[in-house]
């Protein structure tokens, strides 16, 4: 704090004024309109000089393949995932400002357990990756969704949405019951996680979601504030997600892991740590999946099933969005419900 | 950060997003063409929000200093009347107001464990200190703009066995044409080669457009092309094995004409790459679309 709020300094211009009734106030100086006024000058200016200046600097482009090849690389995960975090956040924002809470109390079994399942089921409406399904997630838990419930929906969306099943049928067209086995599975270890987490989860790990307007603010100044908040936030830690797997694509030959392929428990081990890596959007993975040919059919399984619920851009995510100590703990739990519940589903259905 | 700064950043990522899928085909480096609308309107989103954030904070004074202002605003509420009126009074008379008590200075940017008790909570340890990483896309996008992916990322996705190509069902088979040039498409291509009972590719002339990556062989190099389901993150390598020309640069772009080799045992299952011999190969400029 750079200045003591109870400042009792002489002179209007010392800061802006305080906003109740501050228009209202004849001559009012404001020093903050003309500065921001003048950042945004300054920032359009920059959009314009900024790119010859770095053309000057880079000239053309960073020349490494190494370096061009991670830049790239970063870039996509950032381009693929702000988009569906813009929209994630818009929605989570408006589920905060407009929708009444009283609504999820009416929507949602009232029991926590029955509230699990109905919540893992209702992921299957969200048509999106999971870079959406994080900030949904944290505006039904401030809505008064209980956490678990949230949770699980926070799982099974990203993975059993009918974008991500069509997309999953079309990359394994000889193979339906790989389907069939990634519903059921993502499913299963979502609404597992949940119940856990409702079971075994203390308060002092509960993640921290926004809280909700307080009194006094209009509707609209709400939704604006959540979605500032929520993109600060969750924006940052998604570039420490697309920074973590930019680099871990570039440095790891995927020949490497394969070359493991051929020892039946350590491949699911394997495919799983590949998908948290590599941190790929669950609307694509399922092609990756596909490609992986040295892999079994229940190491692709796992691959599809812990992608969209761990991988480091969600983790990333999570922390930022629901706090770290609820992270540490959620994020293996999953890891290892995901792989186990994959497991399983491999050995019955593939 | 304090609300200004954030607001910029928000604006900057909104023009950056907007740079790369409305003024430039930069974006079609990283993720799929589909993507250009969904790109378009998350940058106008973000520029409009940092917009509206930003008239919204001249409006009420400095960012997030609000909530602990709200809290003090009924405490303050008499005071800030009496001295409102004292002001007035001050101007109307022509002299410098008296000590104003109500400059309540805006708290710049809340340390997150200080001052906002509940309201802020843990969540946001390092929270704000994170959004400085948004500055990252940001540079890069503007001032590194990198292409798409090279014979660099063929090389890290290379694995053993092969991956097929993955069978694409098409409302319009492609159908070739004896006695001229039948432009494919790298799938197209490798489909045909791979699973086609009835041989349409035999004798038929096709051009193919890729990059270059050296195979290793002297009498063969690999024309490529990327294939993405998503962005450049799932990028998977399609490659055809050239033969008959010498190898141009490692990474230009180049249309090869020329006659499909046929597979002289396709009884194994390991799946290599078709192979293609080359009459004709042609420097090109990398396409708009680098991705298939």
């Amino acid at each position: 704090m750079s200045q003591p709020s109870t400042a009792n300094r002489p002179g209007p211009q010392d800061g802006p004024p305080p906003e109740a009734g501050a228009d209202r106030r004849p001559g009012g100086f404001r020093p903050p309109r003309a500065l921001a006024v003048l950042a945004v000058l300054a920032v359009l200016l920059g959009i314009v000089a900024l790119p010859a200046a770095g053309r000057l600097l880079t000239a053309p482009h960073p020349t490494d393949p190494a370096v061009r090849t991670w830049a790239t690389v970063f870039m996509a995960v950032c381009a693929q995932a702000l988009p569906f975090l813009v929209f994630g956040v818009a929605l989570s924002a408006a589920i905060t400002a407009f929708v009444p809470a009283s609504f999820w109390t009416r929507a949602l079994p009232r029991r926590t357990y029955a509230a699990v399942p109905v919540a893992g089921i209702a992921g299957a409406i969200l048509p999106g990756c999971e870079c959406a399904s994080v900030p949904v997630a944290s505006g039904l838990m401030a809505r008064g969704v209980a956490p678990p419930a949230a949770l699980t929906f926070l799982l099974a969306s990203p993975a059993i949405n009918p974008v991500v099943l069509v997309a999953t049928a079309v990359a394994f067209p000889d193979d339906p019951a790989m389907v069939v086995a990634r519903f059921t599975a993502s499913l299963t270890a979502a609404v597992l996680a949940g119940w856990i987490w409702a079971r075994f989860g203390r308060t002092a790990w509960q993640p921290a979601p926004r809280r909700t307007a307080g009194p006094g603010r209009s509707r609209a100044v709400a939704f604006l504030d959540a979605m500032h908040h929520d993109l600060m936030h969750a924006g940052g830690f998604l570039v420490v997600g697309a920074l973590a797997a930019a680099t871990l694509n570039v440095a790891i030959p995927r020949s490497w892991l394969t070359s493991v392929a051929e020892v039946p428990v350590v491949s699911v081990l394997v495919s799983a740590l590949l998908a948290v890596l590599l941190s790929i959007c669950s609307e694509a993975d399922a092609f990756v999946a596909a490609s992986l040919t040295a892999f079994s059919p229940t190491a692709k399984l796992a691959f599809l099933v812990v992608g969209p619920m761990v991988d480091l851009k969600l983790i990333a995510l999570q922390a930022g969005t629901f706090g770290r100590a609820f992270t540490r703990r959620f994020a293996p739990l999953t890891l290892l419900l995901a792989t186990a519940v994959s497991s399983a589903a491999g050995w019955v259905l593939l | 950060m304090n609300r200004t700064g954030q607001n910029l950043v928000l604006l900057l990522l909104g023009g950056a997003l907007v740079k790369i899928s409305a003024f430039s085909a930069d974006f079609a480096n990283y993720v799929k063409p589909g993507f250009r609308p969904l790109l378009i309107a998350a940058g106008a989103v973000l520029v409009l929000l940092s917009v509206a954030a930003l008239a919204l904070d001249r409006h009420r004074g400095t960012g997030t200093a609000r909530r602990a202002d709200l809290r003090r605003a009924r405490a303050a509420e008499e005071e800030d009347a009496r001295a409102a009126e004292e002001r007035h009074l001050a101007l109307l008379v022509g002299r410098e107001p008296a000590a104003s008590p109500q400059t309540r200075a805006p708290e710049p940017e809340p340390e997150p464990e200080h001052g906002h008790g509940h309201e802020h909570g843990h969540e946001h340890r390092g929270g704000s200190r994170v959004a400085w990483l948004l500055t990252v896309p940001i540079a890069v996008a503007f001032l590194a703009a990198p292409p798409a992916l090279g014979s660099f990322a063929v090389r890290q996705a290379e694995q053993t066995p092969q991956a097929p190509p993955p069978v694409i069902v098409e409302a319009d088979p492609v159908t070739l044409e004896n006695g001229r040039v039948n432009d494919l498409s790298m799938i197209e291509f490798a489909n045909l080669d791979w699973d086609d009972p009835g041989g349409s590719l035999r004798g038929k002339t096709v051009r193919l457009t890729g990059f270059v990556v050296p195979s290793g062989r002297r009498d063969a190099w690999h024309l490529t092309r990327m294939r993405i389901g998503c962005c450049a993150a799932d990028a998977l390598a399609m490659q055809v094995v050239v033969r008959g020309v010498p190898a141009p640069e490692t990474d230009s772009w180049v249309r090869v004409t020329g006659t499909w080799i046929p597979r002289k045992n396709h009884t194994t299952d390991a799946y290599t790459p078709p192979e293609l011999a080359a009459s004709r190969v042609e420097r090109t400029a990398p396409p708009d679309e680098p991705y298939e």
